[in-house]
């Protein structure tokens, strides 16, 4: 999906969209059905972005649902729908995230990028080159986020990989403007002097 | 005056470019606006941000599962004031009322107990500080008092003050003693 057709899907400005989340804020279940509709694959690769494993990306989308259902009637300004979304699933990630660290405090092995089953590289299947590449380039990410502080990355990841402004991403993250820009100026500038980062870039629009 | 191609954006001012164009000073704005260098170097980052966001989403896996409402909304508001959240606190409130009421029992109990319990070792501690007493004024159990003649009711004061010379006559002797010292 091109990202201008995502931000049109997602940003949440036309009226019909507004009327929408009106209707799923006086509990029409059909209209919050269609937002989710709307918003679940955006919702579900925002999660994965943030903890690269489908499956718990799934169930963490899935909390993310419900949990805007039980409380959809709390919204105050439908047009800003997509940030109130955020909001949740940016807790729900934090939640998922600090249960996972104390996991981890008992176990050996990284659980960050998920298991696969061994694929053959040489294999002629396409499926499994993309499923290499795939693999890889979440690596990749995972090395280059590491690199950032905890704020810059997340900066990093809602103005580039989510496409929110960095008003809305002020708003989520309950910071002003002055501050989210200073975050991602650091980001911005850590992201240009890291040469993985242009190797990654070459290597996958190849 | 500097010619226009030395006022090119340095890597600082390319990066506050992308962050937010507005917050450049008005002079850089205006470099930028009419230098196709610095433009291009601008749109070629954001062309790389951009394309790092699209291999992003191009590389995320679908979702397999569909996201699952649930059931039309029928609760009556008994139930929902007595949701999960409420239950915990009735709970609560039980547990902690509970906890004051065993508390005070199990206090009261104790002060009872201990208040007993004090009295009865004062009592044994005093009947072992009379025997203990007893053991000093005379250490010999009575069978061997009465073979040492030590029980013996005959031996009077006076037999007493024969073996044992009362202060006064112990005081003349040390007179005598210093006396007799001083006389030396
Ligand atoms: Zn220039």
């Amino acid at each position: 999906m091109a990202i201008s057709e995502n931000t049109t899907t997602t940003s949440g400005t036309s009226a019909q969209f507004v009327s929408l989340v009106n209707q799923a804020k006086d509990g029409n279940r059909a209209a919050f059905a269609q937002l989710v509709d709307r918003f679940h694959e955006y919702i579900f690769r925002m999660v994965f972005y943030r903890i690269r494993s489908r499956m718990d990306a799934e169930d963490i989308t899935q909390d993310i649902f419900l949990k805007a259902y039980q409380k959809i009637s709390s919204i105050k300004d439908a047009t800003r729908f997509r940030g109130w979304m955020f909001s949740i699933a940016l807790n729900r990630i934090r939640d998922f995230q600090r249960k996972k660290r104390f996991r981890s405090l008992f176990k050996v092995t990284d659980e960050n990028i998920e298991s696969h089953a061994p694929v053959e590289a040489d294999s002629d299947q396409p499926e499994a080159l993309e499923q290499v590449l795939r693999e890889d380039f979440w690596r990749q990410i995972g090395l280059i986020l590491n690199k950032l502080s905890s704020m810059e990355r997340e900066v990093f990841l809602l103005r580039f990989f989510d496409h929110l402004s960095i008003n809305e991403i002020a708003r989520v993250l309950k910071k002003n403007e002055s501050t989210i820009k200073t975050h991602l100026y650091r980001a911005l500038a850590k992201f240009k002097k890291e040469p993985a980062i242009r190797q990654l870039l070459n290597e996958v629009t190849q | 005056m500097k010619r226009d191609h030395e006022n090119h954006l340095d890597e600082k001012q390319l990066i506050q470019a992308i962050v937010d164009q507005a917050d450049l000073p008005a002079s850089v704005q205006a470099h930028l606006a009419k230098c196709r260098q610095c433009r291009l170097r601008k749109e070629n980052f954001e062309r790389e941000l951009a394309n790092f966001g699209q291999m992003a989403e191009r590389y995320a896996p679908q979702p397999q599962k569909r996201v699952r409402l649930p059931a039309h909304e029928t609760k009556s508001t008994f139930w929902t004031l007595l949701n999960w959240r409420s239950a915990i606190g009735v709970a609560a409130t039980v547990a902690a009322v509970l906890i004051v009421f065993w508390g005070t029992t199990i206090v009261r109990n104790l002060s009872e107990h201990g208040t007993g319990g004090l009295a009865s070792e004062i009592l044994e501690a005093q009947r072992l500080m009379m025997e203990v007493n007893m053991l000093v004024d005379n250490a010999l159990p009575v069978f061997y008092l009465e073979i040492s003649g030590e029980n013996n009711p005959d031996y009077d004061e006076e037999f007493y003050q024969f073996l044992i010379p009362p202060i006064e006559n112990e005081t003349l002797t040390s007179d005598r003693w210093k006396r007799g010292t001083s006389l030396c």
